[in-house]
Protein backbone atom coordinates (compact mmCIF):
# COMPACT_ATOMS: atom_id res chain seq x y z
CA UNK A 1 0.00 0.00 0.00
CA UNK A 2 2.74 2.57 1.17
CA UNK A 3 5.55 0.99 -0.99
CA UNK A 4 6.64 3.03 -4.45
CA UNK A 5 4.94 6.10 -2.84
CA UNK A 6 7.78 8.45 -0.43
CA UNK A 7 4.78 10.70 -0.09
CA UNK A 8 4.05 9.64 3.68
CA UNK A 9 7.47 9.31 4.92
CA UNK A 10 6.80 13.24 4.92
CA UNK A 11 3.73 12.72 6.24
CA UNK A 12 5.24 10.30 8.92
CA UNK A 13 8.21 12.93 9.69
CA UNK A 14 6.08 15.78 10.18
CA UNK A 15 3.67 14.29 11.71
CA UNK A 16 0.97 15.22 9.90
CA UNK A 17 -2.08 13.38 9.37
CA UNK A 18 -4.73 11.27 12.32
CA UNK A 19 -3.26 8.93 14.93
CA UNK A 20 -4.82 5.88 12.66
CA UNK A 21 -3.16 6.76 9.47
CA UNK A 22 0.45 7.75 11.00
CA UNK A 23 0.42 4.55 13.65
CA UNK A 24 -0.39 2.43 9.99
CA UNK A 25 2.81 4.03 8.62
CA UNK A 26 4.44 2.95 11.39
CA UNK A 27 3.24 -0.50 11.28
CA UNK A 28 4.45 -0.60 7.43
CA UNK A 29 7.92 0.32 8.07
CA UNK A 30 8.19 -2.43 11.14
CA UNK A 31 7.55 -4.73 8.47
CA UNK A 32 9.13 -3.34 5.14
CA UNK A 33 12.73 -2.79 5.00
CA UNK A 34 13.27 -0.85 2.31
CA UNK A 35 10.41 1.51 3.21
CA UNK A 36 12.33 1.62 6.85
CA UNK A 37 15.36 2.14 4.74
CA UNK A 38 14.40 5.11 2.90
CA UNK A 39 12.56 6.78 6.30
CA UNK A 40 16.16 6.60 7.83
CA UNK A 41 18.00 8.56 4.88
CA UNK A 42 15.39 10.86 4.69
CA UNK A 43 15.38 11.78 8.22
CA UNK A 44 18.99 11.68 8.23
CA UNK A 45 19.18 14.62 5.21
CA UNK A 46 16.68 16.66 7.01
CA UNK A 47 18.54 16.86 10.33
CA UNK A 48 21.57 18.30 8.44
CA UNK A 49 18.82 21.12 7.29
CA UNK A 50 18.61 22.06 10.51
CA UNK A 51 22.57 22.94 11.12
CA UNK A 52 20.70 26.45 9.21
CA UNK A 53 20.04 28.56 12.52
CA UNK A 54 17.65 31.39 12.30
CA UNK A 55 19.51 34.94 12.10
CA UNK A 56 18.06 38.81 13.70
CA UNK A 57 16.52 41.11 11.25
CA UNK A 58 18.06 44.98 12.15
CA UNK A 59 16.01 46.75 14.51
CA UNK A 60 15.31 49.28 11.71
CA UNK A 61 12.84 47.48 9.86
CA UNK A 62 10.48 47.80 12.95
CA UNK A 63 10.99 51.25 13.50
CA UNK A 64 10.28 51.77 9.55
CA UNK A 65 7.22 50.08 9.79
CA UNK A 66 6.01 52.36 12.91
CA UNK A 67 7.01 55.44 11.43
CA UNK A 68 4.78 54.52 8.40
CA UNK A 69 2.26 53.75 10.63
CA UNK A 70 2.51 56.81 12.36
CA UNK A 71 2.54 58.53 9.42
CA UNK A 72 -1.22 56.76 7.65
CA UNK A 73 -2.41 57.49 11.74
CA UNK A 74 -1.81 60.85 11.49
CA UNK A 75 -3.48 61.19 8.20
CA UNK A 76 -6.50 59.92 9.44
CA UNK A 77 -7.14 61.77 12.69
CA UNK A 78 -6.19 64.55 10.51
CA UNK A 79 -9.24 63.68 7.94
CA UNK A 80 -10.99 62.66 11.15
CA UNK A 81 -10.70 66.13 13.24
CA UNK A 82 -11.51 68.11 10.20
CA UNK A 83 -14.67 65.94 9.58
CA UNK A 84 -15.87 66.84 13.58
CA UNK A 85 -14.48 71.02 13.19
CA UNK A 86 -15.79 71.34 10.08
CA UNK A 87 -19.58 72.30 9.36
CA UNK A 88 -20.85 70.66 6.17
CA UNK A 89 -20.76 72.37 2.67
CA UNK A 90 -23.73 74.34 3.10
CA UNK A 91 -23.91 75.40 6.05
CA UNK A 92 -19.80 76.70 5.00
CA UNK A 93 -21.24 78.49 1.56
CA UNK A 94 -23.77 80.55 4.23
CA UNK A 95 -21.22 81.12 6.60
CA UNK A 96 -18.72 82.14 4.04
CA UNK A 97 -21.60 84.44 2.75
CA UNK A 98 -22.56 86.07 5.75
CA UNK A 99 -18.70 86.73 6.36
CA UNK A 100 -17.90 88.18 3.26
CA UNK A 101 -21.14 90.16 3.23
CA UNK A 102 -19.96 91.90 6.77
CA UNK A 103 -16.55 92.32 5.85
CA UNK A 104 -17.79 94.26 2.43
CA UNK A 105 -20.40 96.19 4.75
CA UNK A 106 -17.76 96.94 7.33
CA UNK A 107 -14.66 98.21 5.13
CA UNK A 108 -17.48 100.05 2.83
CA UNK A 109 -18.03 102.16 5.90
CA UNK A 110 -14.45 102.29 6.66
CA UNK A 111 -13.76 103.43 3.10
CA UNK A 112 -16.71 106.19 3.16
CA UNK A 113 -15.51 107.85 6.33
CA UNK A 114 -12.31 107.98 5.47
CA UNK A 115 -10.01 111.25 3.86
CA UNK A 116 -8.63 108.45 1.04
CA UNK A 117 -12.24 107.59 0.56
CA UNK A 118 -13.21 111.31 -0.59
CA UNK A 119 -10.20 111.70 -2.27
CA UNK A 120 -11.20 108.50 -4.64
CA UNK A 121 -14.75 109.44 -4.50
CA UNK A 122 -13.69 112.92 -6.79
CA UNK A 123 -12.07 110.78 -9.35
CA UNK A 124 -14.25 108.12 -11.93
CA UNK A 125 -13.11 104.86 -9.95
CA UNK A 126 -15.01 106.05 -7.39
CA UNK A 127 -18.12 107.55 -8.74
CA UNK A 128 -18.05 103.89 -11.28
CA UNK A 129 -17.63 101.52 -8.20
CA UNK A 130 -19.46 103.09 -5.31
CA UNK A 131 -18.36 102.23 -1.65
CA UNK A 132 -19.07 99.03 -1.87
CA UNK A 133 -17.59 97.86 -5.45
CA UNK A 134 -14.23 99.16 -3.81
CA UNK A 135 -14.62 96.92 -0.53
CA UNK A 136 -15.72 93.68 -2.32
CA UNK A 137 -12.88 94.70 -4.92
CA UNK A 138 -10.42 95.02 -1.99
CA UNK A 139 -11.87 91.29 -0.79
CA UNK A 140 -11.51 89.81 -3.85
CA UNK A 141 -8.07 90.84 -4.38
CA UNK A 142 -7.72 89.93 -0.70
CA UNK A 143 -8.66 86.69 -1.04
CA UNK A 144 -7.13 85.58 -3.88
CA UNK A 145 -3.96 86.31 -2.74
CA UNK A 146 -4.87 84.48 0.45
CA UNK A 147 -5.66 81.72 -1.86
CA UNK A 148 -2.87 81.48 -4.29
CA UNK A 149 -0.63 81.89 -0.79
CA UNK A 150 -1.85 78.78 0.30
CA UNK A 151 -2.08 76.38 -3.00
CA UNK A 152 1.16 74.51 -2.14
CA UNK A 153 0.02 73.74 1.22
CA UNK A 154 -3.08 72.59 -0.33
CA UNK A 155 -1.87 70.82 -3.00
CA UNK A 156 0.21 68.94 -0.97
CA UNK A 157 -2.10 67.69 1.54
CA UNK A 158 -4.18 66.73 -1.74
CA UNK A 159 -0.99 64.38 -2.82
CA UNK A 160 -0.42 63.13 0.51
CA UNK A 161 -4.24 62.03 0.95
CA UNK A 162 -4.51 60.69 -2.83
CA UNK A 163 -1.06 58.81 -1.16
CA UNK A 164 -2.41 57.37 1.24
CA UNK A 165 -5.92 55.97 -0.12
CA UNK B 1 -1.75 42.58 23.32
CA UNK B 2 0.64 40.42 24.38
CA UNK B 3 -2.01 37.58 24.78
CA UNK B 4 -4.27 37.99 22.21
CA UNK B 5 -4.84 35.53 19.62
CA UNK B 6 -3.45 36.10 15.77
CA UNK B 7 -7.27 36.92 14.75
CA UNK B 8 -7.69 39.50 17.32
CA UNK B 9 -4.35 41.07 16.55
CA UNK B 10 -5.34 41.51 12.92
CA UNK B 11 -8.95 43.15 14.13
CA UNK B 12 -7.14 45.49 16.25
CA UNK B 13 -4.52 46.99 13.35
CA UNK B 14 -8.00 46.66 11.79
CA UNK B 15 -8.76 49.56 13.58
CA UNK B 16 -5.43 51.58 13.45
CA UNK B 17 -3.42 49.96 16.54
CA UNK B 18 0.23 50.26 16.02
CA UNK B 19 0.80 48.40 18.88
CA UNK B 20 -1.02 45.30 17.87
CA UNK B 21 1.60 45.33 14.55
CA UNK B 22 4.83 45.51 16.25
CA UNK B 23 3.39 42.36 18.35
CA UNK B 24 2.32 40.37 15.33
CA UNK B 25 5.48 41.74 14.01
CA UNK B 26 7.01 40.31 17.26
CA UNK B 27 5.58 36.92 16.79
CA UNK B 28 6.43 36.71 12.90
CA UNK B 29 9.39 38.78 11.89
CA UNK B 30 11.79 36.33 12.60
CA UNK B 31 9.96 33.45 10.41
CA UNK B 32 9.55 35.88 7.48
CA UNK B 33 12.85 37.16 7.42
CA UNK B 34 14.74 33.87 7.46
CA UNK B 35 12.11 32.80 4.50
CA UNK B 36 13.16 35.51 1.94
CA UNK B 37 16.92 35.01 3.90
CA UNK B 38 17.13 31.59 2.51
CA UNK B 39 14.90 31.97 -0.55
CA UNK B 40 17.15 35.23 -1.74
CA UNK B 41 20.20 34.98 0.11
CA UNK B 42 20.56 38.84 0.64
CA UNK B 43 20.31 40.07 3.74
CA UNK B 44 19.10 43.47 1.99
CA UNK B 45 16.71 42.43 0.41
CA UNK B 46 15.31 40.59 3.12
CA UNK B 47 14.88 43.13 5.42
CA UNK B 48 13.07 45.42 2.68
CA UNK B 49 10.52 42.25 1.83
CA UNK B 50 9.90 41.84 5.99
CA UNK B 51 8.87 45.81 6.44
CA UNK B 52 7.03 45.86 2.86
CA UNK B 53 4.75 42.69 4.26
CA UNK B 54 3.98 44.39 7.33
CA UNK B 55 3.46 47.65 5.63
CA UNK B 56 1.01 45.63 3.48
CA UNK B 57 -0.64 44.03 6.45
CA UNK B 58 -1.18 47.46 8.09
CA UNK B 59 -2.84 48.66 4.86
CA UNK B 60 -4.76 45.71 3.78
CA UNK B 61 -5.72 44.21 7.56
CA UNK B 62 -9.33 44.74 6.13
CA UNK B 63 -8.84 42.41 3.35
CA UNK B 64 -8.06 39.32 5.27
CA UNK B 65 -10.32 36.15 5.85
CA UNK B 66 -10.59 34.26 8.68
CA UNK B 67 -12.30 31.31 6.59
CA UNK B 68 -9.34 31.34 3.99
CA UNK B 69 -6.85 30.11 6.35
CA UNK B 70 -4.99 31.11 9.49
CA UNK B 71 -3.10 34.69 9.76
CA UNK B 72 0.55 32.96 9.75
CA UNK B 73 -0.84 31.49 5.95
CA UNK B 74 -1.52 35.02 5.17
CA UNK B 75 1.66 36.66 6.13
CA UNK B 76 3.84 33.74 4.46
CA UNK B 77 1.44 34.56 1.17
CA UNK B 78 2.27 37.93 1.16
CA UNK B 79 5.61 37.84 1.94
CA UNK B 80 6.51 34.72 -0.98
CA UNK B 81 4.58 37.19 -3.53
CA UNK B 82 6.65 40.34 -2.53
CA UNK B 83 9.61 37.98 -2.90
CA UNK B 84 8.26 36.71 -6.05
CA UNK B 85 8.11 40.26 -7.32
CA UNK B 86 11.33 40.98 -5.87
CA UNK B 87 13.02 37.99 -7.78
CA UNK B 88 11.50 38.44 -10.82
CA UNK B 89 13.11 42.13 -11.54
CA UNK B 90 15.85 41.59 -13.65
CA UNK B 91 18.52 43.11 -11.14
CA UNK B 92 18.16 39.74 -9.22
CA UNK B 93 17.65 36.97 -11.45
CA UNK B 94 17.58 33.37 -10.57
CA UNK B 95 20.51 31.31 -11.16
CA UNK B 96 20.15 27.86 -10.23
CA UNK B 97 21.13 24.55 -12.08
CA UNK B 98 20.14 21.04 -12.05
CA UNK B 99 22.52 19.06 -9.69
CA UNK B 100 21.76 15.58 -11.09
CA UNK B 101 22.88 16.51 -14.64
CA UNK B 102 26.45 17.54 -12.43
CA UNK B 103 27.04 14.97 -10.24
CA UNK B 104 25.05 12.00 -12.23
CA UNK B 105 28.27 12.13 -15.01
CA UNK B 106 30.65 12.48 -11.75
CA UNK B 107 29.35 10.43 -9.16
CA UNK B 108 27.23 8.02 -11.23
CA UNK B 109 23.80 8.78 -9.35
CA UNK B 110 24.88 7.08 -5.85
CA UNK B 111 24.24 8.60 -3.04
CA UNK B 112 25.93 7.79 0.18
CA UNK B 113 24.31 8.23 3.41
CA UNK B 114 25.93 11.12 5.70
CA UNK B 115 28.06 9.60 8.30
CA UNK B 116 27.91 11.94 11.61
CA UNK B 117 25.63 14.42 11.52
CA UNK B 118 26.27 15.63 15.28
CA UNK B 119 29.77 16.55 13.77
CA UNK B 120 28.27 18.34 10.78
CA UNK B 121 25.91 20.15 12.32
CA UNK B 122 28.74 21.94 14.35
CA UNK B 123 30.64 22.89 11.63
CA UNK B 124 30.12 26.37 10.98
CA UNK B 125 31.71 25.81 7.16
CA UNK B 126 28.40 23.40 6.79
CA UNK B 127 26.18 26.40 7.69
CA UNK B 128 27.27 28.28 4.37
CA UNK B 129 27.68 25.19 2.25
CA UNK B 130 24.02 24.50 3.49
CA UNK B 131 22.49 27.99 2.28
CA UNK B 132 24.17 27.94 -0.80
CA UNK B 133 22.95 24.79 -1.75
CA UNK B 134 19.28 25.80 -1.00
CA UNK B 135 20.19 29.11 -2.40
CA UNK B 136 20.81 27.03 -6.25
CA UNK B 137 17.82 25.14 -5.78
CA UNK B 138 14.99 26.00 -8.44
CA UNK B 139 13.03 28.61 -7.00
CA UNK B 140 9.41 25.99 -6.50
CA UNK B 141 11.61 23.41 -5.11
CA UNK B 142 13.15 26.14 -2.61
CA UNK B 143 9.56 27.51 -1.63
CA UNK B 144 8.30 24.15 -0.34
CA UNK B 145 11.35 22.79 1.76
CA UNK B 146 11.51 26.04 3.11
CA UNK B 147 8.09 26.84 4.19
CA UNK B 148 7.54 22.81 5.24
CA UNK B 149 10.79 22.54 6.83
CA UNK B 150 12.22 25.88 8.36
CA UNK B 151 9.03 27.59 9.16
CA UNK B 152 6.78 24.32 9.90
CA UNK B 153 3.85 24.65 7.87
CA UNK B 154 1.50 22.17 6.93
CA UNK B 155 1.59 20.86 3.20
CA UNK B 156 -2.00 21.91 3.20
CA UNK B 157 -1.15 25.46 4.39
CA UNK B 158 1.58 25.91 1.97
CA UNK B 159 -0.45 24.59 -0.62
CA UNK B 160 -2.73 27.62 -0.02
CA UNK B 161 -0.15 29.75 -0.32
CA UNK B 162 1.27 28.32 -3.55
CA UNK B 163 -1.78 27.83 -5.36
CA UNK B 164 -0.64 24.23 -5.67
CA UNK B 165 -1.93 20.57 -5.12
CA UNK B 166 -0.64 18.70 -1.85
CA UNK B 167 1.05 16.25 -4.01
CA UNK B 168 3.08 18.33 -6.66
CA UNK B 169 4.10 19.72 -3.04
CA UNK B 170 5.55 16.79 -2.31
CA UNK B 171 7.12 15.74 -5.29
CA UNK B 172 8.76 18.44 -5.29
CA UNK B 173 10.17 18.35 -1.94
CA UNK B 174 11.73 15.45 -2.86
CA UNK B 175 13.14 16.69 -5.39
CA UNK B 176 14.18 19.79 -3.32
CA UNK B 177 15.94 16.78 -1.21
CA UNK B 178 17.55 14.67 -3.42
CA UNK B 179 19.21 17.92 -5.02
CA UNK B 180 20.37 19.20 -1.95
CA UNK B 181 21.68 15.39 -0.66
CA UNK B 182 23.57 15.17 -3.76
CA UNK B 183 25.15 19.13 -3.44
CA UNK B 184 25.90 18.27 -0.13
CA UNK B 185 27.86 14.51 -0.46
CA UNK B 186 30.01 16.28 -2.90
CA UNK B 187 30.71 19.65 -0.32
CA UNK B 188 31.42 17.55 2.99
Amino acid sequence: MYCGNKNYLLDLYYNEGNNSYLSDIKNHLEKCENCKNEFAKLQKSLTVLNAIKFEQPSSIVLKNILKETAISNSIVNNEVSNESNFLNPIIQIVVGIIFVSLVVYVISIKISLSPIWNYIKSTWFGDSFGSIGVAALIVFLLGSFVTLAISPILFLTYHQRKNFN
Amino acid sequence: MQNCTDKELIEHINDRNSKALSVLYERYNLGVFNFVLRYTNNREIAEEVLQETFVRIWYASHTYVPEKGSVKTWVFTISLNITRNEMSLKRYSYQYVEYEEIFESENNGEISDFSNPIDILENIELQDTIKYAIEKLDPFLKEVVLLKHFHNLKFREIAEITSTPEGTLKARFHKAINQLEKYLKKEI
